[in-house]
């Protein structure tokens, strides 16, 4: 059952937070389970460059972008969070639906095919299997010009290392052939793989500026996207989640990976809402992970 | 299959009088794909290993269920479904596909901005001249490859207009006689115009056509057609609609023309007659409507090397007597349809003729 907003102190929480803290456990953790976008200083970076870049004007050698970080640093995020912000729209008068940010995954293996086949799905343009790649090719460039496409997000580059050498020659040729075609805004997205997979060429590597997304490590910066973070969770107590304590067992036990950052302290909150606690601990963040560990041994 | 699909991010709205194959063709080469493959995608028919034709079955847009996919996948309003999805007629030619154009349409269409569009009046069987600019529509034959933007081009457009305007590259075989022509398009447009009022309801002028309802008028047209096309002999030859005079051929250049000698034999073999329907050709139409009009019309002018007389009756006399006797009893039979009143007025006894 939820409780009147009057009767708890909630001043912890953000103003939208403090109305979910006020439903029932089941409507909380629900909420606890939905994802979130907080920003912290690179990510605040990342998205003010691709912003800049957005609304960069054509010409020939556009700035393309590198985005990279270990898996879980919220890399995707990033990308979900700039598609959010340029939704696309759709012209009934001319049948047009504009696009202006597209996010493909590079296919698990780097083939023209599949990667033009993924991009035209993710459009939901017709696309037969008897396509020639030229065909498939003209088509994708003449969409993405006709839908105004001016951000084109490439997630999991580094799948072309899982190529042959010819294989991962002819995934670079295929970004440097896009950049120099479409003139629009390329940002590969991957693990420090990809960083490494592009620096083989040196014309792809500079074509694509870098921008790392790195591990946290015990900073100012990392307490401020904890505390930011805790703002958001439905507990009905203050936690303490700017101290000391906290911070170095959520580096300890994450491994400064933001996705298990969240990941640990929204478990926690579940069991905080659950034991009926309302607050988080350094001590639950401990038994969440000891938890863990027992279930992956 | 079933799943509501995503709307395609790229399509032309049709437009207020477009024919359904036509707008689809258009929707293709959006894609750079030819109709049929476009259709393989829409049906996920090519997602298998399966050879899939080239050729569009155009009458397979037409099914239901794929009427609902195209609606969902294109965004289509009930007015425009409707519209390209009309009901149809018994007017209409049996191949549905985008195969006959006017090139004054087409060019204008182009001097619009816009790409050229096939009309659905010209998939009416009955239409073999523009009603806009009042000059001969032209077969289409046209091959898609799959990486076609268009396959429109404004200066072949402007050599078929030219070509039809000035008839410069015929071979004068008699002496040109400019009114003939005037006098076919004029016959044609006024048979063609009847039509269209009599499928809507409208009764032909009783001057001009004799007692007749509408849907009379319509009956005797399409038995009248269908007799000048069919093909009664064993051994090849033309059929009375496309056994043309000297002047005829020279001076109905584009209005009415000749596919090729046929016998009955060379018919599929469920197919007995040959009606305005089966035929694409609108010149070959045309020339069935050319001879309707000199059966059925009080006034009619014929080509001056044409035996004609004044009546309609004089006319029939004169086709009918050199026609096989095969056809004579065709026709015969088909009046007994016909209202007895129109038949004693307007009509010689095609029976009694030996």
């Amino acid at each position: 059952m939820g409780v009147h907003a009057m009767t708890l102190d909630l001043s912890h929480l953000t103003t939208a937070t403090r109305e979910l803290a006020c439903n029932d456990a089941k409507a909380r953790i629900l909420s606890v389970q939905t994802a979130r976008w907080v920003t912290y200083p690179r990510a605040g970076i990342a998205v003010e460059e691709l912003e800049r870049r957005f609304h960069y004007p054509t010409c020939a050698r556009m700035p393309c972008m590198l985005l990279y970080g270990d898996s879980g640093m919220g890399k995707s995020m990033i990308l979900e969070k700039m598609e959010r912000q340029h939704p696309s729209s759709y012209d009934e008068r001319k049948g047009i639906t504009k696009r202006p940010v597209v996010i493909v995954q590079m296919p698990s293996s780097p083939d023209e095919r599949r990667f033009y086949t993924r991009i035209l799905e993710i459009l939901g343009a017709p696309y037969s299997v008897r396509d020639q790649i030229g065909a498939l090719e003209g088509r994708v460039i003449h969409l993405l010009k006709q839908l105004g496409t001016q951000l084109l997000f490439i997630d999991e580059v580094h799948h072309l290392l899982a190529g042959s050498h010819r294989e991962q020659r002819r995934a670079l040729n295929l970004l440097k052939f896009l950049t120099n075609e479409l003139k629009i805004v390329i940002v590969a997205v991957g693990t420090s793989d990809a960083f490494h997979a592009l620096q083989t060429d040196v014309q792809v590597a500079s074509r694509f500026e870098p921008l790392l997304i790195p591990r946290w490590t015990e900073t100012d910066a990392f307490r401020a996207f904890v505390v930011a973070y805790g703002k958001l969770l439905p507990l009905r107590k203050s936690s303490p989640f700017g101290d000391p304590e906290m911070i170095r067992a959520l580096i300890k036990q994450s491994d400064g990976v933001t996705g298990r950052v969240t990941w640990l302290l929204g478990r926690a909150a579940e069991i905080a809402i659950q034991d009926g606690t309302e607050l988080i601990e350094s001590s639950t963040v401990q038994r969440v992970s000891e938890r863990l560990r027992l279930m992956a041994s | 299959m079933n799943a509501s699909p995503k709307v395609w991010p790229l399509c032309p709205r049709p437009q207020v009088d477009e024919s359904l194959p036509s707008w689809f063709e258009r929707v293709g080469y959006e894609y750079a794909m030819s109709p049929a493959l476009l259709l393989g995608a829409v049906e996920h028919a090519t997602r298998g290993k399966a050879k899939v034709d080239q050729s569009l079955p155009a009458s397979r847009l037409y099914e239901s269920s794929l009427a609902d996919r195209l609606t969902a996948l294109a965004n289509l309003s009930d007015t425009e479904r409707e519209a390209l999805w009309t009901s149809p007629s018994r007017w209409e030619l049996h191949d549905r596909s985008f195969c006959t154009y006017c090139p004054h349409c087409c060019i204008a269409d182009l001097a619009e901005g816009r790409a050229p569009y096939g009309r659905r009046i010209w998939q009416q069987a009955w239409c073999t001249v523009c009603k806009v600019h009042g000059t001969a529509l032209i077969i289409r034959n046209i091959a898609h490859t799959p990486n076609n933007r268009s396959s429109w081009s404004h200066a072949a457009l402007k050599v078929h207009r030219e070509f039809l305007a000035a008839n410069r590259y015929r071979d004068l075989k008699v002496r040109s006689q400019p009114a003939v022509r005037s006098t076919i398009l004029g016959c044609l447009v006024e048979i063609e115009q009847t039509t269209a009022a009599a499928i809507a309801g409208g009764a032909p002028n009783p001057l001009l056509w004799g007692p007749l309802t509408a849907a009379s008028f319509l009956t005797i047209l399409e038995d009248v057609t269908t007799w000048a096309l069919t093909h009664f002999e064993a051994v090849r030859c033309w059929s009375v609609a496309e056994d043309f005079t000297p002047t005829e051929e020279q001076e109905g250049y584009g209005l009415i023309g000749r596919g090729q000698r046929m016998s009955a034999s060379d018919y599929r073999p469920e197919q007995l007659t040959r009606s305005l329907r089966t035929i694409t050709n609108p010149k070959v139409r045309g020339a069935a409507l050319w001879t309707a009009h000199a059966l059925l019309a009080t006034c009619h002018t014929a080509a001056s090397d044409r035996s004609s007389g004044a009546t309609p009756q004089d006319r029939q006399s004169a086709m009918l007597a050199g026609a096989p006797s095969a056809s004579r009893e065709w026709i015969a039979q088909r009046q007994a349809e016909w209202p007895p009143e129109y038949r004693r007025s307007r009509w010689i006894d095609v029976s009694e003729m030996s």
